[in-house]
């Protein structure tokens, strides 16, 4: 599987640390931009149906081909019925029986695109899959509830995935998991807002996530060594520091691009790319480890070439439909 | 360290101004949650302790790693559960 293409959309507005504090949400004291590792986050009235086709129509990743199959990952689909992925195809005119997946997952979401994307890549006649990620958390949040409004935020990621002709090259091998979340640690409520305990989602992060990451890589011979670059899912400030931590990862390559975004669930790894790495050559992309984990309680772990992946900046989408560059990304 | 509690109680204290809290906290009140600390913060008191360790101690330990979540009930509910919980994992790993 060949990653030719990653492109990444957020609502231009944003729900500030300002918007918080006149809210009520947080006192002046509070120092929580230094535990969540943001003082901003997107948010806004579209859906995430509005960020994948306004990436699509106006231009983003417009030399690709057109998918055989298309891949939606999101938990906040735009309806209920029909599902992102038909709604996509037909918003591209893309009729000619694609095969459509809706893949309700949450933080691990992108990781399980991608071997959904791998699995179909393997049949002759598809050659070509587009995978979104995406999420409107903020369709999900209780405006008095702290501990969600001012983490989550909305973004959206397309990934552009293809056979690849070169088939003396190993595929990436995948990490996938479950441990039920009985307790409903971080799930929505009866009234539909999302609810997190998050003591919990941080324990099931150290004591599941971490020595199962540790297990993959000796599973797969890989040493800390051979990993050029660690991306997580970005989760919120300190239980990635805490991770980190853990691993004994070098922080220079651990990159994090959780202020101004939020936590973005299954698109947060795609955000973090375009944020960080922009571009069409990256070196230090040469072995990537993707590493996904959330609501759920689940897992993805997948080791990327994306070296020759063309990443472009994060763009905004703004109210009146225009799809604009964010300046200062790229670090 | 033959008693982890004052040590530990006194580190809170001294999180908490640190962190620009309202001191004199109740300290009978669970550490995480309604009236105690967030999630983020209580990561964030972790980490504080882990570095308290090997500054008073010497001693490098990862307070939140599988082993020690290994039981059913958090040992970061509240300040003595935590307080047990150093004590045991300092006990089965002394200083060398």
């Amino acid at each position: 599987m060949r990653i030719s293409a990653i492109s990444s959309v957020v609502p231009s507005t944003s729900q500030r640390q300002i918007d918080w504090l006149a809210e009520g949400l947080l006192k002046e004291s509070d120092q929580s931009e230094k535990h969540t590792g943001l003082t901003s986050l997107r948010s806004s009235p579209c859906s995430t149906l509005d960020l994948a086709v306004a990436a699509l129509q106006q231009g983003l990743s417009k030399d690709e081909e057109v998918p055989d199959a298309v891949i939606f990952v999101t938990q906040t689909p735009a309806h209920r019925v029909p599902g992102n992925a038909a709604l996509l195809a037909g918003a591209m005119g893309w009729n000619q029986s694609i095969q459509c997946w809706d893949l309700s997952h949450g933080c691990a979401g992108l990781v399980w695109g991608l071997y959904q994307a791998q699995m179909l890549l393997r049949e002759p006649g598809c050659r070509h899959v587009l995978l979104v990620a995406a999420e409107t958390h903020s369709r999900l949040m209780d405006p008095a509830d702290r501990s969600t409004k001012t983490l989550f935020g909305d973004g959206a990621t397309l990934w552009w995935l293809h056979q690849d002709s070169d088939s003396t090259k190993a595929q990436g091998a995948f990490g996938l998991g479950t441990i039920p979340d009985q307790t409903k640690s971080l799930a929505t409520d009866h009234a539909g807002c999302l609810r997190m305990d998050g003591l919990a989602v941080f324990e099931f992060a150290v004591r599941e996530v971490v020595p199962r990451l540790k297990s993959f890589m000796q599973e797969q011979n890989l040493t800390k060594a051979a990993i050029s670059t660690w991306l997580f899912h970005q989760a919120g400030g300190t239980v990635l520091q805490y991770m980190q931590r853990t691993l004994d990862l070098d922080p220079m390559r651990v990159p994090s691009a959780l202020e101004g975004y939020g936590n973005t669930g299954s698109a947060s790894l795609g955000i973090l790319l375009s944020h960080c790495f922009p571009g069409a050559a990256h070196p230090e992309l040469e072995r990537a480890m993707l590493v996904g984990f959330g609501s759920g309680f689940q897992w993805g772990f997948h080791l990327a070439d994306l070296s020759q992946t063309r990443i472009y900046p994060v763009h905004e989408l703004h109210p009146d439909g225009r799809l604009l560059p964010l300046a200062g990304t790229g670090v | 360290m033959v008693d982890c509690y004052p040590w530990l109680e006194q580190e809170y204290r001294t999180y908490r101004i640190l962190r620009g809290m309202a001191d004199d906290p109740n300290l009978g009140q669970p550490l995480y949650g309604q009236g105690g600390l967030d999630s983020f913060a209580l990561v964030d008191f972790i980490m504080h302790i882990e570095d308290a360790l090997f500054r008073d101690y010497q001693r490098n330990l990862v307070l939140a790693d599988h082993q020690g979540l290994a039981s059913v009930l958090s040992p970061f509910r509240t300040l003595p559960a935590m307080a047990a919980y150093l004590q045991a994992r300092l006990d089965e790993s002394p200083a060398s």
